[in-house]
């Protein structure tokens, strides 16, 4: 069974450590994780809990660490230049030549990588910029930044990819968007490691989910489960008067009071309650969700 | 390989783009032109000296300071980052951007050199000095980006460091006696100019020395702006 598990293991981490120079505190301490063949896989937590620095160790941005990293079944530090041919990486805030065109962009971009890529402008027409193809970024507004960010990441069609909050900054349609491709994106097999603050996108998109606090892991399980542990085992019953009735979900098919009042005919909602991702957030990280953002944010 | 050719030529389109470089390259030929006009029609041949030595010396920083621009321009953007995790090696496309505007300044050196004909020295004379004096685009190219944080800061800091390689011109409308004279020294460009001022003078083995300073002066500059850059980009 080991030997399956880490066949399945595309990224494998054990106590991971990385200190930045002249800071007392480490900003990752001793953090283990494994992240599966074709799994999304959500990096979560406030800021400067250590996200984006385990997303630059595993980019190979921050190439001095403690602890051993193995992905796609090499050390990292063995990995040459060929490891970027394999790895896709969107960043949080878009990045690209702004005196050049969209096609430019991409196509430097694409100059850059021994596999072949997809044509820019099919790569513009999944994120609906196939008619910005000439116009020079710096007329570009920050979502369509952030779409042709995300294009880049995955226009040499690599096999792991990073995505640092994907959605920031797009409007509800293009956000989407973005998200429908990214689950394309696992359902055809890639790995996806997602950091992110929006809840919406964790719960849509992440088969696991990992909650990091002071540069360790709090928590790492499915989006379900960890509701499940956070949450209360009862549904609520409300009826049009405006009150509500709390009931143990369980041996809930035998309880007559509940059934009583599902017969009376006066139920309008039942609603589990079970805590959502933004309560675990809290609850895990001892950080409220809007404080996070906010300081991302700033 | 490939990659850091893409780089350079991405590099290229850049700066022409904004037309900087062509501007520079034109006044470079102008320049040039005018001065090896003037020699060749035997006008004021008492200038021919020290319009050689000014033209050689003032131009080189402001090639270093056009590819600076460019990684400041990256750093600013966080295009850097797309490029760190580009299967293109950062070491790489560093070296290329700073030998690429080393190689320009040198050809262009010889050119107006060998052109001009204002000072009549042989080639293994000029190469020390003018080797000193292309190691200032270095020194540019990495100095700028590893200390400024946004562009207004690599302008100024840019002129600083224009004026600290320029400045070694004084030295040729000052008496070689006066006594302030070896404050000059303090720049790498100065003993490159007392090199060519030595080798004319036929001191062979004082041009020779003074060079050979210039050249570990520049030389240690240099490695002190790569550590600089570097340890920047860990950051």
């Amino acid at each position: 069974m080991a030997v399956a598990k880490i066949a399945d293991d595309i990224i494998s981490v054990t106590d991971l450590n990385y200190r930045y120079a002249g800071q007392a505190r480490p900003a990752v301490a001793g953090v283990n994780f494994a992240v599966r063949r074709g799994e999304v896989f959500g990096l979560l937590g406030p800021s400067g809990a250590g996200k984006s620095t385990t997303q630059k160790v595993l980019t190979r941005q921050q190439r001095s660490f403690g602890g051993q990293v193995t992905i796609m079944g090499k050390p990292l530090g063995a990995w040459g230049s060929d490891y970027f041919e394999r790895i896709g990486v969107g960043f949080e805030l878009p990045n690209h030549y702004l005196k050049f065109t969209a096609r430019e962009n991409l196509t430097f971009f694409a100059s850059l990588y021994a596999r072949p890529s997809r044509p820019p402008a099919d790569m513009l027409a999944l994120v609906g910029l196939e008619a910005y193809l000439d116009k020079k970024v710096e007329t570009f507004s920050k979502g369509m930044r952030m779409r042709l960010n995300f294009v880049r990441a995955l226009q040499h069609d690599p096999e792991l990819i990073f995505l640092d909050e994907p959605t920031a900054g797009l409007d509800p349609v293009n956000a989407g968007i973005v998200k429908s491709l990214i689950a394309d994106l696992a359902r055809a097999g890639k790995t996806i490691v997602l950091t992110t603050h929006n809840m919406n996108d964790v719960d849509q998109l992440c088969d696991r989910i990992s909650f990091m606090v002071d540069g360790r892991f709090a928590a790492l399980d499915t989006p379900d489960a960890l509701k499940s542990a956070h949450g209360r085992r009862i549904v609520r019953v409300g009826t049009p008067d405006g009150t509500a009735q709390d009931f143990s979900l369980d041996g809930l098919g035998d309880n007559a009071e509940f059934l009583a009042l599902l017969r009376t005919g006066r139920v309008d909602r039942i609603h589990s309650q079970e805590a959502s991702l933004d309560q675990v957030f809290t609850n895990v990280t001892g950080h409220r969700l809007d404080a996070a953002e906010a300081g991302a944010a700033a | 390989m490939k990659r850091v050719l893409n780089v350079i030529r991405h590099d290229i389109v850049s700066i022409t783009r904004d037309s900087v470089m062509v501007n520079i390259v034109v006044m470079l030929l102008v320049l040039a032109v005018a001065a090896a006009t003037l020699r060749h029609m035997g006008l004021y041949p008492e200038w021919w000296h020290n319009t050689q030595l000014l033209l050689l010396l003032c131009y080189m920083p402001g090639m270093g300071y056009l590819f600076a621009m460019l990684i400041v321009d990256e750093m600013d953007s966080g295009v850097n980052q797309a490029l760190l995790v580009s299967p293109a090696s950062a070491m790489a496309v560093l070296c290329a951007r700073v030998a690429l505007p080393t190689a320009f300044v040198l050809i262009y050196a010889f050119a107006f050199i060998y052109s001009a004909q204002a000072i009549d020295l042989p080639f293994h004379h000029w190469l020390l000095p003018v080797l000193t004096l292309s190691m200032s685009v270095a020194w540019v190219t990495l100095l700028v980006p590893a200390i400024s944080r946004d562009k207004v800061k690599a302008l100024g800091l840019f002129k600083i460091l224009n004026l600290y390689t320029a400045i070694a011109t004084v030295g040729l409308f000052i008496p070689q006696d006066a006594w302030y004279r070896p404050v000059l020294w303090l720049t790498p460009a100065s003993w490159s100019l007392n090199g060519i001022e030595a080798f004319i003078a036929s001191q062979e083995a004082a041009g020779y020395a003074w060079s050979f300073g210039g050249l570990l002066f520049f030389g240690a500059l240099v490695a002190h702006a790569a550590w600089l850059y570097l340890r920047r980009q860990a950051q």
